[in-house]
């Protein structure tokens, strides 16, 4: 009998509860409402290039382009460079507990353009949150064990070890590690969650968003009615595109022998060519 | 009566009547619906029931845990480590018009468990569960009157080749006023 014990937490609200089926309505509603799409305060300038007002955060955040007469290929053509915003932390080591990196769903900041006679509505900020969370073995796995950098001494690698941690540590680059690891392995490998393929998710369906929303537009008489207009159509395309950016980043595989896994086994081979020559010095 | 027939017919009672109760496998799937649908049931080969009891406090948190029932006649296997939140248990949070306001998006994680191991799963004898505490520091909530959806599903840890577990899965509603 190996089952945990069973813990009645803090405070018990409520007790257990009985599930909807996976078909349900309520299962399947989105979460559009929950993406917030407040405009900025912007402006446009000269030739129709977008420029973004204080408060937005990042001026850069517009990759402008030059704009012909009528604004609606520069409205498609300024793109905006979305900002990815990190926060990586270290958890408490564990020899069960896995690193992990989440990310949130991207918001965006757009405004209203004038063009020509009409109005249409352009992207001004996007921004994706993430999280990493690096949750490394006891030190006792690692043949350097600090700094958490694979670079520190390797005083965890013997005449009697060093054998089976580089051994251990081969496989570890296609599979779930052994007793011995690399910290490297670990942050490589959720960077390129985070880099590689989250970010490169996000910014492919921004292009198909932003095109999209350029198509978009109106002969509203004032500002305020041509906002009431297309926010909410230009909300929905984004919130359309960054869904199935999300579904594409869930599909990829992440599996042993995958890219992730590949990405991480730089930080292995590393660590296996110092343990080697450690090896070789020590004429063992 | 066995235990799935037990919960066909009295879990769609207990929903009418706003009672929750565990109901289990197959996130609301009835031993009806897998006698209507064997090709897609089939791959489920153990029940498994959820649990769940939201913690009084900030930040919201919950203790969640898988059981096998009473009436089971076989130790069933659940993955040791059920962490991170949104990979094996996924929250769905919805308001009273029944809107989801809040889930999660599931995490890429390395397990350090191999899912071919042993070492990667408890083995529960009837009547018996296995559980831990979730804290998610993300959601925000208006008061009102929710209910929280919590989903498992095994994922890819189908047990060692000696002991193959197949798709698990099955959900549990609690219901949450934030004042």
């Amino acid at each position: 009998m190996t089952n945990k014990e069973f813990r009645p937490g803090r405070s018990a609200l409520t007790g257990d509860g009985m599930a909807p089926g996976p078909t349900s309505a309520v299962g399947k509603r989105t979460l559009t409402e929950a993406l917030p799409s407040t405009a900025p305060k912007a402006e446009t300038k000269g030739g129709g290039t977008a420029k973004l007002d204080a408060g937005l955060g990042d001026a850069k955040g517009v990759e402008a382009a030059p704009m012909d007469a009528g604004g609606a290929k520069a409205a498609a053509a300024a793109r905006v460079v979305p900002k990815f915003v990190l926060s990586e932390k270290e958890g408490a080591r564990s020899n069960t507990k896995a690193a992990t990196t989440d990310t949130d769903n991207p918001t965006f900041t757009g405004k209203i353009v004038k063009d020509g006679g009409g109005w249409r509505y352009q992207l001004a900020s996007v921004e994706s949150k993430g999280t990493i969370d690096l949750v490394y073995y006891t030190a006792d796995h690692y043949p350097a064990p600090t700094p958490n950098d694979d670079s520190g001494d390797l005083s965890n690698v013997t005449k009697d070890n060093w054998k089976d941690i580089v051994k251990d540590l081969k496989d570890h680059r296609t599979i779930v590690a052994g007793n011995w690891s690399s910290y490297r392995r670990t942050y490589l490998h959720e960077h390129y969650h985070w880099e590689t393929e989250w970010q490169g998710e996000v910014k492919k369906a921004l292009i198909k968003a932003e095109d999209e929303i350029a198509k978009l537009s109106s002969a509203a008489a004032t500002e305020a009615d041509a906002k009431a207009e297309l926010e909410p159509k230009a909300t929905k395309i984004f919130n359309d595109h960054m869904r199935a950016a999300r579904t594409a980043y869930n599909a990829l595989p992440d599996t042993p022998g995958s890219a992730p896994y590949v990405a991480g086994a730089a930080g292995v081979d590393a660590l296996v060519k110092r343990v080697e020559a450690h090896a070789s010095s020590q004429k063992w | 009566m066995t235990y799935a027939s037990l919960l066909m017919y009295v879990c769609p009672v207990l929903a009418v009547i706003g009672v929750v109760a565990a109901c289990g496998p197959g996130s609301g799937s009835s031993a009806g619906d897998r006698a209507k649908s064997p090709a897609v049931r089939s791959d489920v080969k153990a029940d498994v029931t959820c649990h769940a009891w939201l913690v009084e406090g900030s930040p919201f948190s919950f203790h969640f845990a898988l059981s096998n029932p009473a009436s089971a006649t076989a130790p069933l296997w659940v993955p040791r480590v059920l962490e991170p939140l949104g990979a094996f248990v996924a929250v769905q949070i919805l308001d009273g018009a029944g809107a989801v306001v809040y889930e999660t998006n599931p995490p890429k994680f390395t397990p350090k468990l191999d899912p071919e191991s042993r070492d990667a799963y408890v083995a529960l004898d009837p009547g018996y569960s296995h559980g831990t505490t979730f804290v998610d520091e993300r959601v925000a909530l208006a008061p009102g009157d929710y209910d929280v959806k919590l989903i498992y599903s095994n994922l890819y840890f189908r047990g060692p080749a000696e002991h193959p577990l197949g798709e698990q899965r099955c959900s549990t509603v609690v219901r949450y006023s934030k004042r």
